[in-house]
């Protein structure tokens, strides 16, 4: 087949064969199996082309389609990942409360003149520290409260705590740290929960750095 | 939103889209895709028999997508005929009973699905049946090489002339000379045509 050939029955199945030469090429095809072989095969091959070019734009919008779903679950994700982050760095950071405890005093039904100034002294401090105005004052109390032999350890343990609060109240963040490791706590009797713990033991070292 | 798409991209300029090709058409595409797939989906679920298929609703959207645009480009599909909604709706249809009934048992295609089998226009037919052999050529031409199916692509869907063709591959820097394009697109046609005529 000559190169002029080919090249006509290219033109006519792509569409552009000129409109004057279309009626004579016809009457060659109808005339020359051959040619009508290789026309035939060149439409099968353009339909093949065309329906694979299709297929590529068709492919091609639906990962466009699909991708920016990914990319919104993936925006989603970073955005719950840092709105817990942030909730659980601000109930870190929120300033610490004393929980509400109850305290026996040994189990007595009446109490002594000094155990009644101590427990007076407890109960100011834990006013003080509640209000947050004058940690400074709830220190003087606690430091002689968590040294006298007088009073039980589970006041004693309170009273140590409410120091580690009364300190970082303060800004006495290595106190804080100093009064918190020494409060032996641990099991079931401890009555400070381990969001309670975890809370001052981030609040000491977010003042330490 | 939903307003501004519908209004931009009506019917006619999908299809308008579609024939321009390139960016236009992939916008196109797209812009199909947006405004009829909730509509389509419902419409392929609704017939649906309740089974977990391999294939999705999505699959088969994607499915009559394609074979819209063939038609499309193949100038077989008129807006005179049916409107697009309609003209989709009805190849899903198609897709989605020839699916089902190809997995369920030929009881239950006879007295199940086809009793739901609308006739369709010869043209929507012819593309269904056509599109599982069509498969196994397109992969063929995809194995081909890039250069040799871009030749191949601008000669005979494009239906640019050589010289023009030699000219805009020289200008991209893809070959030297007119005649090794002209060279690459002989062996190319050869190749392929070669392939396809021994499984055809």
């Amino acid at each position: 087949m000559t190169d002029l050939l080919q090249e006509q029955i290219e033109d006519y199945v792509a569409g552009v064969m000129p409109q004057t030469d279309i009626v004579s090429f016809e009457e060659k095809i109808k005339s020359d199996t051959q040619l009508r072989q290789q026309v035939i095969e060149t439409q099968r091959l353009r339909e093949i082309l065309l329906r694979s070019r299709v297929f590529r734009q068709v492919e091609a919008a639906r990962a466009e389609i699909s991708q920016p779903k990914k990319g919104r679950e993936l925006i989603f994700m970073l955005g719950g990942f840092a709105a817990a982050a942030s909730i659980l760095l601000f109930m870190l950071s929120s300033p610490v409360m004393l929980t509400s405890q109850e305290f026996n005093y040994r189990g007595e039904t009446t109490i002594s003149q000094g155990s009644e100034s101590r427990l007076n002294d407890f109960e100011k401090a834990k006013a003080i520290i509640n209000k947050g105005d004058n940690p400074q004052e709830a220190i003087k109390i606690l430091e002689k409260l968590t040294l006298s032999p007088e009073i039980s350890s589970n006041y004693q343990r309170n009273s140590k705590w409410m120091l580690v609060i009364a300190y970082l109240q303060n800004d006495k963040t290595d106190k804080a740290e100093e009064a918190f490791n020494k409060i032996i706590c641990e099991g079931i009797e401890c009555p400070y929960s381990t969001w309670e713990k975890t809370k001052i033991k981030w609040q000491i070292f977010w003042g330490k750095n | 939103m939903n307003f501004s798409l519908s209004k931009q991209w009506n019917d006619e300029a999908i299809v308008d889209g579609i024939l321009t090709g390139g960016r236009r058409e992939h916008e196109a595409l797209v812009a199909l895709y947006k405004k009829f797939h909730v509509s389509l989906e419902r419409f392929i679920m609704h017939r649906g028999s309740g089974r977990d298929y391999a294939k999705q609703p999505e699959d088969i959207i994607w499915e009559a997508i394609e074979a819209f645009v063939v038609n499309v480009k193949k100038h077989s599909y008129s807006q005179k005929d049916a409107a697009l909604e309609t003209y989709l709706k009805s190849i899903c249809k198609n897709l989605w009973f020839r699916y089902i009934s190809s997995e369920a048992s030929r009881d239950d295609r006879q007295t199940k699905y086809m009793a739901d089998w609308d006739e369709l226009d010869d043209d929507v037919s012819e593309t269904l049946i056509e599109k599982e052999n069509w498969t196994y050529y397109i992969d063929i031409v995809s194995k081909a090489g890039k250069n040799c199916r871009q030749i191949l692509d601008m000669r005979l869907i494009d239906g640019f002339s050589m010289q023009e063709i030699s000219k805009i591959l020289i200008t991209e820097g893809l070959f030297e000379s007119d005649q090794t394009v002209r060279n690459t697109k002989s062996k190319c046609l050869k190749k392929v045509m070669e392939m396809i005529n021994v499984n055809f």
